[in-house]
């Protein structure tokens, strides 16, 4: 999942990107409003993370600008004062959800979570599989019962999958929501990745959970338990 | 005494009218009453003429007048004229009308000479004239004394009725003069009235400013009134942008300092970290009850529903996955005199505390009787405990500490109520959460 934050103060900025990178979500940084809105027209990006108080362009703007492109991903608004029309303001501009300055990291993240899910339709954060169990908010992955061992891009390698469970992922999609944009590229590593998911997913061969689709890309291919609005 | 100028210029006009037309009215009534007398007197003189024309002598010399005579009034018995003839204290001749009446016997009078005077006789008054003359006859000379008297009951009439005339007239004249003065007034004091009725529609917020379109006497004053509102409301934006900025600046800094705690590994940085959350909630709760304006004179009514809606929408869009369904019981030309941010922390708080608590139902409703506004805001929620509605209303005190912001909230609630003049009452909602009612 790739996120992108626009906050003009710098330390925010920076424990922002790592508190999210320490969690394993690709992240852009914007230290303006115009940078932001750039990035976020042209990257493929998850969700946002935006200030409301940005320099050169509002982060009002911003967020109205996107919507006028047709962006739908979640923006989520910092705002530091607490001013209720403010908040309005961002939410009527097409923000989904907002924090107020100072937060508990706990709290971003927890929103952060929960937008990305509501984003894709899945209401609840555990997800079920057959034998297999995802939680998007401890960041694990179970197969009957065991937790799996599993590295930081693996699982954003399942959780990108999951949360896209309708849809063919490319390789190139699932690099580009994984790393950053400065990152070097290699089609082969999702390739590697995907075969040690299978085995650690499936050790029987029987579920499947990952289908290749010949030049096109993978497709998760188990339909959920719990969740009704998939 | 606080008189209008309205009343101050009707009242003295109406003295000096009243003043006026007193004096002018009796001028008049006394000229008129010196005229009838100089008539009375002309005319009684006449009849002396007339009787001395009419007498004539006979055979014995003796003076001698017919029993009736031109003048009816001195023929008939019931009449106010009346004629007598004596020569020697003897009667003569008298007029059929004295027949109830005698007249005074005075023959001492100087020939030739005539005289009135006034005279009682059985309580009414009468004018009286008197004239000696002397007739020459082969026998000798000889005094007659000729007297004519009228009854005063004729000229107290003629004056009484020209009194009376005079009088309606005059009130007449007066009272169309009041009432020509009063429009006029009406007319004069126009613009006046206009600027305060254009006060009173920018107090109730229905006019922004006083328009310039005044007589050159009051649209200096127009001018500088606006001139006014405009410095107040310039003002009041500066202090709030400084305060925004205030709180800007401190808020940015705590959040690096908080963020800066998380990723140390300290024992105590939970103590830290609320310590740090206490600061904010205090430089907020400051800085928020600094910035609430409170209620302004001249402040403009605001459309209640178009808030709410976006409030309400903004927050179903947060909590997305709540499913709530909220109904609305506000009439679309429902308006409130509070100032707009005001209103906004004000719902905002409590309807972001319906949505928190509420499972699937929130209904807001708001009604108007004569000026008390009420505002209700329910939820399906768990509700408040009864012991606890006061506690929650206190500063910093929350009804749930997992859900950061709650207590807060409704203390900031609290504090714009204050500045209206509010106030805020918790009951059990029929939706079997909490009721807020806020009564301004």
């Amino acid at each position: 999942m790739r996120i992108l934050i626009i906050e003009d103060e710098p330390h925010l900025r920076e424990q922002l990107h790592k508190l999210l990178k320490q969690q394993g979500y690709a992240v852009d940084i914007a230290e303006d409003g115009e940078t932001g809105l750039f990035q976020g027209s042209e990257y493929p990006i998850d969700l946002a993370i935006v200030d409301l108080g940005l320099p050169k362009l509002s982060g009002t703007e911003v967020i109205q600008k996107w919507r006028e492109l047709n962006k739908d991903f979640p923006i989520l608004i910092l705002t530091a004062r607490g001013k209720w029309q403010d908040k309005v303001e961002g939410l009527e501009a097409g923000a989904d959800d907002y924090l107020v300055k100072p937060f508990h990291n706990e709290e971003l993240l927890a929103r952060t979570r929960a937008l990305l899910r509501r984003a894709v339709g899945i209401t609840q954060p555990v997800i079920q599989f057959e034998s297999i169990c995802i939680n998007t908010s401890a960041q694990t992955v179970n197969v009957a019962g065991e937790q799996l061992e599993l590295t930081a891009y693996e699982y954003k390698v399942i959780e990108y999958l999951v949360m896209h469970m309708d849809k063919v992922i490319s390789k190139s999609e699932l690099t580009e929501h994984i790393y950053e944009q400065d990152f070097d590229r290699d089609s082969n590593v999702i390739e590697v990745f995907i075969g040690r998911l299978r085995k650690k997913l499936d050790p029987t061969g029987e579920l499947k959970p990952i289908a290749t689709l010949r030049g096109r890309g993978y497709r998760w291919n188990l339909a959920a338990n719990n969740n009704e609005n998939m | 005494m606080n008189i209008s100028i309205h009343s101050r210029i009707l009242f003295s006009a109406f003295i000096i009218l009243i003043l006026f037309m007193g004096l002018t009215g009796i001028v008049l009534d006394s000229a008129f009453r010196a005229n009838t007398k100089n008539l009375q007197q002309e005319n009684l003189r006449t009849q002396i003429y007339t009787l001395l024309a009419t007498a004539e002598l006979d055979e014995n010399n003796n003076l001698y007048l017919p029993a009736e005579i031109t003048e009816p009034r001195l023929n008939a018995v019931e009449s106010t004229l009346f004629a007598r003839v004596s020569s020697d204290n003897k009667t003569i001749w008298r007029s059929k009308s004295t027949l109830n009446l005698k007249l005074p016997k005075n023959e001492a009078r100087p020939i030739g000479q005539f005289n009135f005077s006034d005279i009682n006789i059985e309580n009414q008054s009468f004018t009286l004239l008197s004239f000696s003359t002397v007739w020459v006859t082969e026998q000798g000379e000889r005094t007659y004394y000729f007297q004519i008297a009228e009854n005063n009951v004729v000229i107290d009439n003629q004056n009484t009725l020209f009194r009376k005339n005079l009088w309606f007239w005059l009130s007449g004249v007066s009272l169309l003069l009041i009432i020509i003065q009063t429009l006029i007034l009406r007319w004069g004091l126009k613009p006046l009235r206009q600027v305060a009725e254009s006060l009173l529609n920018i107090e109730h917020g229905t006019e922004l400013r006083l328009k310039t379109s005044y007589p050159k006497e009051i649209n200096p004053l127009a001018i500088n009134l606006n001139r006014l509102l405009d410095q107040s409301e310039q003002q009041l934006k500066r202090y709030r942008e400084a305060l925004g900025n205030m709180a800007h600046s401190l808020k940015t800094p705590i959040a690096v300092l908080q963020g800066i705690l998380t990723t140390e590994k300290i024992q105590q940085k939970d103590i830290a970290k609320e310590q740090l959350f206490t600061i904010n909630d205090i430089v907020d709760y400051q800085l928020q009850r600094a910035s609430n304006i409170g209620q302004v004179i001249l402040g403009k009514a605001i459309l209640l529903k178009p808030i709410v809606t976006k409030i309400v929408s903004s927050l179903e869009k947060v909590h997305k996955e709540k499913n709530i369904e909220t109904s609305f019981f506000i009439a679309d030309d429902f308006s409130i005199k509070f100032n707009e941010g005001d209103l906004f922390e004000l719902l905002g708080n409590l309807i972001e505390n319906a949505f928190k608590w509420s499972n699937k139902k929130i209904k807001i409703s708001a009604s108007k009787k004569n000026n008390n506004i009420q505002l209700i805001i329910e939820d399906d929620g768990p509700g408040i405990n009864k012991e606890k509605y006061d506690d929650i209303l206190l500063r910093g005190q929350r009804a749930d500490q997992s859900i950061p912001g709650h207590g807060l909230g409704l203390a900031m609630v609290k504090d714009i109520l204050l500045l209206y003049k509010g106030s805020i009452r918790i009951e059990k909602s029929e939706l079997n959460g909490a009721k807020i009612i806020i009564a301004i």
